[in-house]
């Protein structure tokens, strides 16, 4: 596996390999021609401004942040890893999949209007495959795709500036058809970039939460054998042409949180109290969803993640367009458990997109009563009044 | 819903009468092994809704006393007795299927009891579904008690929760693969493979249950339109569904895989 993985990328990387692994290398070449550098234009001086460094965790957590920052912009550090590994995404299947900082989705990054991000990405020397990113809160440079294409084994440091407050989508694009495949591979992630003065309401005063969860959405394109199971493959570039001949049907396989069926469900539920705000960034890099909290509400719903934009107030189901994320914050009023689901029901149910929300606290029975529990009733005399 | 599964029942009907064994031959090479539970006190917990001046409670447990032993198929029916059925036109064929030394599954309870009811004709014996009491008494330690050990006055949200936590706790990892006939051992009565990952049809229904403060019965009805399945937990399934895992569930967990295995009256 291992040797064979070392002559694939031989093959992929060096010159004599071009006739061998014609059609993939062909595609990334077509990515070459939009490579950039910025080294000729003026150098921005920002040696003045504080820096300050974030570790990045697994979603749906999000690291440590302040929900208002100093009126002084800061230099926001990151780094990340691009890792190509197998990973299950549901109990009978798994996917080739290609990771920013090896979860799908990748991490989510929290900075305030204003502030420069400074990543640093690393393509793993034991990958395949050439990868970049592009930030949708980016400006210029195809969203920096085009200045941070790396390959295995390579390095390279990108610093944009926050200029728009919303939480905003990243993605791996490195090319061609290889740029709807890495994002189904598992390639995006979400930045969030708060206001200097934090979020506010629909009138405009400010709003705090108690909690933040990240919820990366994927659908995936997983082939199967003539047997009707999925099919597990060597490598990323092992699974392209079959994977390929799914994604271009259009009907995925799983829809999921988190990189797989159960993610958030279970032992791994999210969690809260009653009366806590909690704020819910919803991030799709490529198809369509529309978040609902069964039992609950979007007391205040960014539906589109920009923060210039006034929140939408009560909504019952919200959509977040592909290719781009949404913010919603609830505060739960009554305890118990809850569902947070992509209300498609099909795609909830039975293609995975489904979380838990598990809230400690007092039932209120103002709120919610169930006034006579389930009897059976007379049918000679009862229920004759319900009907037109 | 009703006409879809009253075809079954037709074929079922309409299907030959096939030969004739005697019933006192339980060693019969045709016959499936079976395993003897013996007479004897055994403890029962329903499954449904229980409640106590309207508060949700768990269902009692109920110590029984079986006066007769309980004869059952020492392994779930498998693919090829299964196979059998179909190929005798008495069983609805199924998308598990093959030569493999595999239990039967994707099957419904429809599927099941059409199977019972065949295989009674071809062996002139009194073959059917356990119910749910049944299956836990067989079952032994192999029954895993779904019950929350709350009383009814916890608030109503930290009882759900509970729930929820046991659920997740007993029912484990889902496990898809389908294992050969006995992996999953005996029990101490030498059933074998139960609380594996196949569930278990029984003919058991849900309970609704009006009990006064000492955990009697006052009244209780009963909804047969989903039956239990037993395995790691019990799992309240829809008699129609061959397949009851999915993705994701808003509330409640999945059996990994639906089989069955039958009793014998005697």
């Amino acid at each position: 596996m291992i040797s064979r993985k070392i002559s694939r990328r031989a093959a992929l990387m060096g010159a004599a390999g071009i006739a061998a692994a014609a059609p993939l290398l062909t595609r990334t070449a077509a990515a070459s021609e939009e490579i950039m550098d910025t080294s000729m234009a003026a150098p921005a001086d920002l040696s003045k401004l504080q820096h300050i460094k974030h570790k990045l965790v697994r979603p749906p957590f999000v690291h440590p942040h302040e929900q208002t920052a100093p009126a002084a912009p800061r230099v926001v550090q990151f780094e990340m890893k691009i890792v190509e590994k197998e990973m299950q995404v549901a109990e009978d299947a798994y996917l080739q999949a290609m990771t920013f900082n090896g979860s799908v989705p990748g991490p989510m990054m929290v900075v305030h209007e204003g502030d420069y991000v400074e990543l640093t990405l690393f393509n793993d020397a034991d990958n395949l495959l050439q990868h970049n990113i592009d930030f949708h809160a980016a400006t210029g440079a195809l969203g920096g795709g085009s200045l941070t294409l790396v390959n295995p084994g390579e390095k390279t440091v990108l610093r944009f500036k926050a200029t728009r407050p919303g939480a905003f989508v990243y993605h791996c694009a490195p090319g061609g058809p290889m740029i709807p495949w890495h994002v189904v591979s598992g390639m995006s992630g979400c930045i969030l970039v708060l206001p200097r003065d934090g979020l506010k309401d629909h009138n405009g005063k400010s709003v705090t939460y108690d909690r933040m969860y990240y919820i990366g959405e994927n659908d995936f394109y997983i082939p199967k054998d003539d047997n009707g199971d999925y099919k597990r493959f060597e490598d990323a570039a092992d699974s392209y042409s079959d994977t390929l001949k799914i994604m271009n049907g259009l009907i995925p396989t799983h829809v999921v949180f988190n990189g797989r069926v159960g993610a958030l469900t279970g032992d791994n539920a999210l969690r809260a109290n009653q009366g806590e705000k909690v704020l819910f960034v919803h991030s799709q890099a490529n198809r369509d969803t529309r978040p609902h909290l069964i039992g609950g509400h979007g007391d205040l719903v960014w539906e589109l993640g920009k923060f210039n934009n006034a929140p939408d107030r009560d909504l019952e189901t919200w959509f977040i367009r592909g290719g781009s994320a949404g913010v919603m914050l609830y505060e739960f009023l009554q305890p118990g458990v809850y569902a947070y689901v992509n209300h498609n029901l099909i795609e909830a149910v039975n293609l995975g997109a489904t979380a838990h929300v598990l809230v400690e606290g007092d039932w209120n029975n103002d709120l919610m009563e169930q006034v006579v529990a389930p009897t059976e009733y007379n049918v000679a005399h009862e229920g004759k009044t319900a009907l037109p | 819903m009703k006409p879809l599964y009253l075809l079954g029942a037709a074929l079922v009907a309409g299907a030959a009468f096939v030969g004739w064994r005697a019933a006192t031959t339980p060693a019969s090479p045709d016959l499936p092994a079976t395993v003897r539970i013996p007479a004897g006190p055994y403890v029962y917990r329903a499954a449904g809704e229980f409640r106590v001046q309207g508060k949700s409670v768990d269902p009692p447990l109920e110590r029984r006393m079986a006066d007769a032993p309980l004869i059952i198929m020492k392994y779930p029916v498998g693919l090829a007795e299964y196979a059998a059925c179909v190929a005798g036109g008495a069983c609805l064929p199924t998308v598990a299927d093959g030569t493999q030394n595999l239990p039967q599954t994707q099957v419904s309870w429809h599927d099941a009891t059409a199977y019972a009811r065949w295989f009674s004709r071809q062996t002139s014996m009194r073959w059917r579904l356990p119910s749910d009491a049944e299956w836990q008494r067989a079952a032994a330690e192999r029954f895993v008690d779904d019950a929350v050990g709350m009383g009814a006055s916890v608030d109503p949200a930290a009882r759900w929760l509970a729930e929820y936590g046991r659920s997740i706790a007993t029912r484990g990892q889902p496990d898809l693969g389908l294992r050969e006939r006995s992996s999953f051992g005996e029990n101490s009565y030498g059933v074998a493979d139960m609380s594996g990952n196949v569930w278990e049809w029984t003919d058991g229904c849900l309970t609704n249950a009006k009990l006064d403060a000492d955990g009697a019965v006052l009244e209780a009805s009963h909804f047969c339109g989903a039956r239990i399945a037993e395995g790691r937990h019990r799992a309240v399934v829809i008699d129609f569904v061959r397949d009851a895992r999915s993705g994701g569930c808003a509330a409640g967990l999945p059996p990994d895989h639906l089989g069955f295995r039958l009793v014998r009256d005697r």
